[in-house]
């Protein structure tokens, strides 16, 4: 998890933040961790949910909650922000398996900045077909070929063997081929 | 075909955002911060200025003299009322019933009370003219008591001081004795009275004239009569009822 497990902020300011939102309640450390560290959650957690920004927030906000419940379990070994993704990824998993995957839902990107039309219209269509994905090629294509995890990250955050992740990628990517030449935009 | 992403592709992954913020979830995410107890409640805090500060100490410096001034009209009044009570007629409750001691003839004022007892009373002022003109005229003493009922004469003062127990002890005495007409003794005394209570009337009978003369009246009316044993003065919270037998 190379990307994900290196946050903007020093491990060091999070734990500060944390804490003081621990020790003293402090609202204002709370904000600072929130603006730090939600948008790349939540780009992350709707990705995979492909359910639309509602849902998405909800989970944001389960994961925060969860992760001030069980802060005492934290020991800091890795990094505040890649802790906190692997709640998300956990309550992905588990909003997955409660609900099930509606093929009618799709992904609604709004992208953050401009963009030359051409290369504006591949993006969206590219959030599309990821979110036209089998669920759990969809996981494993986004957490290794957009976030960078290697395949053991990603075995142990889903809970999976390794060789069925690398199995899941290689599905993942030929039905995005095949989606990008238009011959699987009817499978 | 490779499972190997081409060069477009893993640009075309790479470009897509990896950030976006949620529009109004902050306030969402910390308000059940809040209520799960991890953040703490707001509290309003307010900044003590000098000027707030100068207005609280004048409130406070108005209120403590508001207070003073209060409770000083109040002991005044009250002080007022124990002497007005003192001076009053005994049956006129004290301090506690404001009102009365106001209503209730003033006693350093005897002058007012015997015109006005001149001007009701022609026969009788009548007397008093004479009796001025010769104060040593047996018919001057025969009248004179009559003003000094509602006046300060020691006997008068000693009247209005007697404790209302002795009165109770008086009326202890069965209905038939103290209805029977008693003979003799001192004028203006209560001969008997019933077992009423304060808020009931009781019976008081008098002498008057030598014939026996009933008179039901609440404790709060004080009746005696003159001491001459000629005229009944009922004291009331409205005035004084004289009655007196036809001649």
């Amino acid at each position: 998890m190379a990307e994900m497990s290196a946050p903007q902020s020093s491990p060091r300011e999070d734990r500060v933040l944390v804490d003081a939102v621990l020790r003293h309640q402090d609202e204002l450390a709370f904000r600072e961790l929130y603006r730090r560290h939600t948008p790349r959650l939540f780009m992350l957690v709707a990705r995979l949910l492909a359910r639309g920004d509602r849902e998405a927030e909800d989970v944001v906000q389960e994961v925060w909650i969860h992760a001030f419940e069980s802060l005492g379990r934290f020991e800091w070994g890795s990094s505040f922000s890649t802790w906190l993704t692997g709640i998300g990824l956990n309550r992905v998993r588990d909003r997955i398996r409660k609900y099930g995957r509606s093929r009618e839902s799709v992904m609604e990107i709004v992208p953050e900045v401009a963009a030359a039309p051409e290369r504006h219209e591949v993006r969206i269509d590219l959030e599309r077909m990821i979110a036209r994905l089998p669920d759990d090629q969809r996981l494993v294509l986004v957490l290794h070929d957009v976030e960078g995890m290697k395949h053991r990250e990603i075995a142990e955050h889903l809970d999976i063997p390794e060789g069925t992740s690398k199995t899941h990628l290689s599905s993942a990517r030929k039905r995005l081929r095949a989606m990008m030449s238009g011959e699987g935009a009817q499978t | 075909m490779s499972d190997e992403l081409t060069p477009e592709e893993r640009e075309a992954l790479n470009n897509l955002p990896r950030e976006r913020m949620p529009v109004g979830l902050e306030t969402r995410v910390v308000d059940a911060m809040r209520e799960h107890g991890f953040l703490a409640r707001r509290r309003r805090t307010i900044v003590l200025t000098n000027t707030r500060a100068a207005g609280v100490l004048a409130a406070g410096v108005a209120l403590i003299i508001g207070a003073y001034s209060i409770g000083l009209h109040r002991g005044e009044g009250e002080e007022t009322l124990r002497t007005i009570a003192q001076q009053a007629p005994s049956s006129v409750p004290p301090a506690e019933d404001a009102p009365a001691p106001a209503q209730s003839p003033p006693a350093t004022a005897p002058a007012p009370e015997t015109d006005r007892l001149e001007s009701q009373d022609a026969p009788v002022k009548d007397a008093l003219e004479r009796a001025r003109a010769n104060e040593s005229s047996p018919e001057a003493e025969a009248l004179a008591p009559a003003p000094t009922v509602l006046g300060e004469s020691k006997k008068d003062l000693d009247w209005q001081l007697k404790p209302k127990e002795e009165e109770r002890a008086d009326a202890s005495k069965s209905t038939a004795s103290r209805l029977a007409p008693q003979a003799g003794g001192a004028s203006g005394r209560i001969l008997a009275m019933d077992e009423a209570s304060d808020a009931r009337p009781r019976w008081i009978t008098y002498q008057l004239d030598g014939k026996t003369v009933f008179v039901e009246a609440p404790d709060s009316v004080r009746v005696v009569e003159d001491e001459q044993g000629r005229m009944l003065l009922i004291y009331t919270s409205d005035g004084i009822i004289r009655i007196r037998l036809a001649d």
